[in-house]
């Protein structure tokens, strides 16, 4: 029993084995799919498009460049990032959940955003492009979520050009301790309920809530990426430190 | 990091509001598609960067691509930008600096004088368009009674000041005062150079 440790890892709080957590993440996506944009809207009331767009500030996306959106979800990065690279660029949204793939997709092609995107399902751990390939990746709270986290970061590293950036968005530790109260009251009191009201899930969310907690906070996430090769790596809190963004070059 | 997404959020949606909804000014933003434009005001470090695209404009705050055309300018000569005759003028009295493709500014300019801003315009889906135009009349009409009552009060005030209390002169007065202390000042330079005159003797 010993040897466990290895091949253990958590989810939200529970510790359960590796094999698992890919299988586990995923039933919590398919679950809320359909809902997601509105209860992003509703949980952080509309702040994530702030974080959103702060770090599409800081992608530096120039006209005819590729893009990885990965982990992209329901695609609110990627509708930009097409319209930032014009029609000589490439936007890839990828995602491991097929739901969330579908919605997305759905939601971009409704939305008349064809023609430089294209859809890959994908996982972050083994990224199915060859080495140095994208100008740019972004992982928006998806991470979190990723089985093994080092692995992820070092398969974002091989795709990724010299001189392209890697963005994390990522939920994260706020530097104010009443802050960190408040913020701690919310996410496992009320969120649970907002998501059993709305999308009739409230386990999803108390993962969602307990995953957060046990995400590195920013300087171990930094140190990360560090590790596996990045260079000039910085991170900017953003509401106090509930989310973060991380930056990393290649070079 | 925390005002600038703020700002370039509601000015993205206010300006997809207002100049992507009409249909009619689907030939005018066709020309901009596609386009990028950066606008540097003297007042605000951060400067804004309109990214044209066929279905809406993105505005960022940064961008490290080199836009199409850059414009520098300050923040009370951004309403003068509607009016499309003043353009060049501007540009020549140096109020509008322009950098690279004239042709963006023109077509911006072209566009946001296109488009309407009637109020009734955005009413009238929600309550039918004779309730819509009813109620924009009606606010336009207070709009107009308050600024004219505002004057009025303004014409009271300054003829109390100036008329009954003796506060303070009068346009008039101060127009008199002003010449009076003038030709003081002429008969000084006269006296001064009758004594040079005198004194050189």
């Amino acid at each position: 029993m010993a040897d466990e440790s290895k091949d253990t890892t958590h989810f939200g709080f529970r510790t359960i084995a590796k094999s698992d957590k890919e299988e586990m993440v995923a039933d919590v996506f398919h679950s809320v799919a359909a809902k997601y944009d509105l209860m992003n809207d509703l949980m952080s009331f509309g702040i994530h498009r702030i974080w959103k767009r702060f770090t599409i500030d800081c992608s530096g996306v120039r006209r005819g460049q590729r893009v990885l959106d990965l982990a992209g979800g329901t695609g609110d990065l990627t509708a930009k990032f097409s319209r930032l690279v014009g029609d000589t660029g490439e936007v890839v949204l990828a995602d491991i959940n097929s739901s969330m793939l579908k919605v997305g997709r759905e939601k971009l092609r409704n939305n008349g955003i064809i023609g430089n995107v294209s859809y890959v399902q994908a996982n972050a751990e083994a990224l199915p492009f060859p080495d140095n390939y994208f100008d740019c990746i972004t992982i928006a709270f998806g991470l979190r979520n990723v089985t093994e986290k080092e692995k992820a970061l070092a398969s974002m590293f091989r795709v990724l050009k010299p001189g392209g950036r890697l963005l994390v968005l990522e939920f994260s530790k706020p530097v104010l301790e009443p802050l960190n109260k408040a913020y701690d009251a919310y996410s496992f009191h009320i969120l649970p309920r907002i998501g059993e009201l709305v999308a009739k899930d409230a386990g999803s969310y108390r993962y969602l809530a307990e995953s957060i907690r046990m995400h590195p906070d920013q300087e171990t996430l930094k140190q990360m990426m560090a590790d596996v090769g990045f260079e000039n790596t910085t991170y900017h809190n953003l509401t106090g430190g509930i989310v973060a963004l991380h930056r990393g070059f290649k070079f | 990091m925390t005002l600038t997404p703020l700002l370039t959020a509601g000015l993205e949606t206010a300006l997809n509001k207002i100049l992507y909804r009409d249909r009619g000014l689907k030939a005018a933003r066709q020309r901009l598609s596609g386009k990028s434009l950066r606008i540097e005001l003297a007042e605000i470090t951060q400067p804004f960067i309109f990214i044209f695209s066929e279905k809406q404009v993105d505005v960022l705050s940064e961008w490290s691509d080199t836009p199409d055309c850059t414009v520098k300018t300050r923040l009370a000569t951004l309403p003068k930008l509607r009016n499309r005759q003043l353009l060049t003028g501007l540009i020549r009295s140096g109020e509008l600096e322009v950098e690279g493709d004239l042709q963006v500014v023109q077509y911006f300019s072209a566009l946001i004088d296109l488009a309407e801003l009637d109020p009734a315009e955005y009413l009238s889906p929600w309550m039918g368009d004779v309730a819509a135009h009813g109620i924009s009349q009606f606010g336009r009409r207070g709009l107009q009674f308050i600024q004219g009552d505002i004057q009025r009060k303004q014409g009271y005030l300054s003829q109390a000041l100036t008329e009954e209390w003796r506060l303070a002169p009068g346009a008039l007065e101060l127009a008199w005062f002003a010449e009076e202390v003038d030709a003081v000042g002429r008969s000084l330079a006269a006296l001064e150079a009758r004594i040079d005159k005198l004194e050189v003797k």
